[in-house]
Order: structure tokens, then C-alpha cells, then sequence
């Protein structure tokens, strides 16, 4: 009986565990994907442009 | 006419040139002209040969990778066989450590262009104190196809294929016999000797006979001072395209869809003034349009916006009048010449027996201090005409990650100077200390500038045919 217990817990703990890995990817993929546009996060640009003082 | 190995036993010949390429055909068909008679030896055949091109392998140490065996051809006209055609003049600034100067050059440009079949105008025009368009020639010439038959007719240009140069004999600091294929026996006397032989070998085969004659001066530097110029995309931009074209529309451009990349480009070189307030190295920045179908331009606009979010409105009504383009940039420079930048001979031999090239070169720091100069001189140029933006690629902020393409132009080792210790030729071409070694070719240049260097090849070959032509009716 303890045993069957352990094993449903551990079941259920892998299942929790999954879910929330394959949540925590899709926000990832969807956030950097550009679909979460509302974010405040500025990213780093890769060239090192050269800029008027009105363009910032 | 095309002479046998054999027939050349115990011959003597006023000229010897070893090498048939740009400088080696030019300064013959000179001679030709002239009316005298001379001998072309060439290592390799009519065509590539495995075989004749084995003997370009060799040893290529340091931050600047290149397969020295496959940059350069072994064959009747060179690397013309495969080289790009693209030509222009060396910059007046260009001449400001040689012995000689541009105008010393200038009489045999029409010449030079003539045999490279190209228009002798090479126009320039400031775009502001800084920046300067500049105008290259393109030539479609390959020396195999333009001047083998004229030479197999000539009387008086001898050419003897698969015949490779393997010493020299000297008395009293001047050539008497040059030593054919490795055999001691088979010999030809000769009045003066070039080296024609391109802007390694010429360097290689002179350290090999000067292991051998001691009229040839250990102090010479011959190898070192060896440059190339590098070549590499640094920057990328968005921009108007009516605008642009419209401000960098030149009569001039040649360049129609540079590498692929899109179909306008425009060549822009630093001015003197720049180059001496700045103490940069000249260069050529080729500044391509590319249209909005380009990949590029999308992660280019993403790129913007993340720093310049006002810019934002604009970019859209650029976008949607179909105004709107990407930009790329590249660009070649040129290297300062630097002692340690070295040809030597490595410890492995050819098939002739002569040792292999070993080539030690550093890329140049002024390169990357160059290209961020470039790159913040033409975005200011867009933003001050509200052309667009440009930005600098994060390679050339940093040396370490600063890898180039190499040019294939192969400058240095018998630099041209009055000075021995740092030069191995003089301004007529001759060895130092020697009475009739003459050596012609990018390999004599003192400085590289950022030209394309066979039209200046051509140019000093036409010089050399000059001077000897003096000297032979001393003879």
C-alpha cells in the first residue's frame, strides 16, 4: 500500500514536473519570438549603429 | 617562339625573365618593342598542371589564414588565369615611403591600361572632407588567352614552358649563369636576370640563392615587410534608396551587383586628411544596396528599432512607398608594413629541391581601428543627409573575433627603398649590391595602399623595360 503510494506520488510529481517544463518553453519561445510585444524588456542590438540624438 | 628545354643548354640570352605572369609578359612585350631580344622561363606548363602547382605549397602561420597553394596559378600567365580583373592607381599618399613616386609611375599608365584593356580613367570625387567615391577599371584580360599566340610568333620573345629556375651563379656581385631544373650542368648565361616570379616566390627564391651566394647581402631583409589586404563585411544599414542613389550616383560605378548583394554599389575610400588625423590605414569600403526582399533588412530594422524606437514612423513610411532598403558594407584594406610579416624557408623541399615557403603574418590592430573610423564616417555621412542608418558589425570592435577574408594579393618581401636595412631593392628594381639581379612585381612594393596591385604591377614592369634597355646598350 505504501508503495502503490509512493509510486501514484511520483507519478503525479513527473506529470507536475512536465507540465510546467513544457509551460516554461512555450512562454520562452513565445516571448522571444516577439508574440508578448507588451514587454518592457529592451534587447541588446547586435550592430553598434550610429545614430542621430533624436532617433533614441 | 616556344624553345625546348634542350635547345636552351650553354645559351646565352642579354635578359632572362623567370615568370610569366602580369610583370614578367609585360616588361617582355616591352622589350619586344624595344627591340630587344629576351628569354621567358616559366615553371609551369600552357596550362595547370598539378604537378607545377605543387611546388606553391608551404607553411602559413599567424591570425590570418590562406591556402598559399591555391591563391596563385603555376602556368603560362599567372594568376591572371583566375584573378578578378578589378584595377586602379595607387593613391599619391600611397608613394610617401617609396623611392619612387606617382608621378614617376604616371608616364606608363596609358600603356599599362592598354595591355590590361582597360579605360585609363580612374576618377575620384569627395563626397565631403572625409569621404571620397573612387572609380576602379575592370579588366577581362587573361594573359594566356591575350598574348600566348603573340609570344609563340614572336622572333624576339623566347619562351620556354616547364622550365623552372633552380639557382644562380654569381662573380663579383653579378649573375653570370642562372642553374636550370636542379642539374648543375644545364646553364644559361645571361646579362641581367628578373624575377618575375610573383609576390611570394620572387621572395622565396631569392632567400634560397642567397643561401648559396654570398654577393647576395645577409643584411638585406628579403621576405620580410610582407603584406596582403584583408577583406571582410563590416557593417549593414537601412536606408532610403531614391535618397542614396541620389546623393552617391555617381558616372563612375562599375561594381553592378557586387557579390550578389544587391544591385547598386558604390566604392568610398578615406581621404588623406582623414587618414592623417586619424592615423588609419587606406582603405576601400564597398557600400551595397540590397532590396526589401533581403533577409538582412528585416533583422537589420529589428536591430535599429531596439536603440532608435523614434525611428520607428519613418522606417514604416519608407516601407510602405517601397523606398525602403538594406545596406551592406565591406571592406579591403590596406597593411602597414611590418619587419615581422615574413617569408622564410621552411624545412620540407619541392620537387626542384628548393625549399618550401614558410609565411609568418599578424593581421594588422590599425585594421579594426580602420574599419570602426569608416563605419562612424559614413553613418554620420547618412544621418547628417538623412540617408538612413548604418551600423558597425560587433567583429570589428574586438581584434580577437576579427577574422578576414584574404584578398589574394600578395605585397612585400624585396620591398623598393634607398635605405638597405629595410629595403632589398632600389628604385630602379635592382638587388642592393648587386650589378644585374633584378626582381619586378607587387613583392617590390614598399606600401600596399588599398589598390588592387596588378595594374601598378604592369606599370613598373613597362619602368623596368626603360631602365634596361638603357643598360643593355652599355652591354
Amino acid at each position: 500500500m505504501y508503495k502503490k503510494f509512493i509510486n501514484l506520488r511520483r507519478r503525479n510529481f513527473n506529470k507536475l514536473i512536465s507540465i510546467n517544463i513544457m509551460n516554461l518553453l512555450s512562454f520562452n519561445i513565445l516571448f522571444f519570438k516577439g508574440v508578448f510585444p507588451f514587454s518592457k524588456k529592451q534587447k541588446k542590438p547586435k550592430l553598434k549603429w550610429i545614430l542621430d540624438e533624436k532617433d533614441k | 617562339m616556344i624553345i625546348k628545354k634542350s635547345e636552351l643548354i650553354n645559351k646565352k640570352y642579354k635578359i632572362v625573365i623567370c615568370g610569366s605572369g602580369p610583370a614578367g609578359v609585360s616588361l617582355a612585350l616591352e622589350l619586344e618593342k624595344k627591340n630587344i631580344e629576351c628569354l621567358i622561363i616559366e615553371a609551369g606548363d600552357e596550362f595547370y598542371s598539378d604537378f607545377a602547382q605543387k611546388r606553391y605549397e608551404g607553411k602559413v602561420l599567424g591570425n590570418f589564414p590562406q591556402d598559399i597553394s591555391i591563391t596563385r596559378l603555376s602556368q603560362f600567365g599567372g594568376t591572371t588565369g583566375h584573378w578578378g580583373g578589378t584595377c586602379r592607381t595607387l593613391d599619391d599618399y600611397d608613394f610617401s615611403e617609396w623611392p619612387i613616386k606617382k608621378k614617376d609611375l604616371d608616364p606608363y599608365l596609358k600603356k599599362s591600361c592598354e595591355i590590361l584593356e582597360i579605360p585609363n580613367v580612374f576618377r575620384e570625387r569627395n563626397i565631403n572632407e572625409n569621404l571620397k567615391i573612387i572609380e576602379f577599371q575592370e579588366s577581362d584580360v587573361r594573359f594566356y588567352e591575350k598574348y600566348f599566340e603573340h609570344i609563340t610568333k614572336s622572333k624576339l620573345i623566347h619562351l620556354c614552358l616547364n622550365c623552372s629556375i633552380y639557382n644562380i651563379l654569381m662573380e663579383n656581385n653579378a649573375v653570370k649563369k642562372i642553374i636550370i631544373d636542379g642539374e648543375k650542368n644545364f646553364s644559361i648565361e645571361t646579362n641581367f636576370l628578373v624575377l618575375a616570379c610573383g609576390g611570394i616566390e620572387n621572395s622565396r627564391l631569392l632567400l634560397w640563392f642567397r643561401e648559396h651566394n654570398k654577393n647576395i647581402s645577409k643584411k638585406l631583409p628579403i621576405g620580410n615587410y610582407w603584406m596582403e589586404h584583408p577583406f571582410k563585411k563590416i557593417g549593414s544599414g537601412v536606408g532610403n534608396f531614391k535618397l542614396i542613389r541620389k546623393k552617391l550616383k555617381n558616372e563612375f560605378e562599375k561594381f553592378e551587383n557586387f557579390r550578389n548583394w544587391g544591385n547598386f554599389t558604390v566604392s568610398i575610400s578615406p581621404t588623406q586628411k582623414l587618414i592623417k588625423d586619424n592615423n588609419i590605414l587606406n582603405s576601400s569600403i564597398f557600400l551595397t544596396l540590397h532590396d526589401r526582399d533581403n533577409d538582412n533588412l528585416k533583422n537589420n530594422i529589428k536591430d535599429l528599432l531596439c536603440v532608435a524606437p523614434n525611428l520607428s514612423n519613418k522606417i514604416i513610411k519608407l516601407f510602405n512607398k517601397n523606398l525602403l532598403c538594406g545596406i551592406t558594407i565591406s571592406s579591403s584594406w590596406e597593411q602597414e608594413a611590418t619587419f615581422n610579416n615574413k617569408i622564410t624557408l621552411s624545412s620540407s623541399k619541392d620537387s626542384t629541391g628548393i625549399p618550401k615557403t614558410k609565411l609568418e603574418y599578424e593581421i594588422s590592430t590599425n585594421t579594426i581601428k580602420t574599419a570602426q573610423e569608416m563605419i562612424n564616417q559614413i553613418g554620420l555621412f547618412f544621418v547628417n543627409h538623412d540617408l538612413g542608418r548604418i551600423g558597425g558589425d560587433p567583429e570589428i570592435y574586438k581584434l580577437n573575433s576579427f577574422i578576414s577574408e584574404a584578398g589574394y594579393h600578395h605585397i612585400g618581401g624585396t620591398r623598393m627603398g634607398k635605405n638597405k636595412s629595410n629595403s632589398v631593392v632600389d628604385e630602379n628594381l635592382k638587388v642592393h649590391e648587386t650589378e644585374n639581379l633584378f626582381v619586378c612585381g607587387s613583392s617590390t612594393f614598399t606600401s600596399g595602399g588599398h589598390a588592387n596591385p596588378t595594374l601598378s604591377i604592369v606599370q613598373l614592369s613597362l619602368k623596368l623595360a626603360d631602365h634596361l634597355k638603357g643598360k643593355i646598350r652599355a652591354v
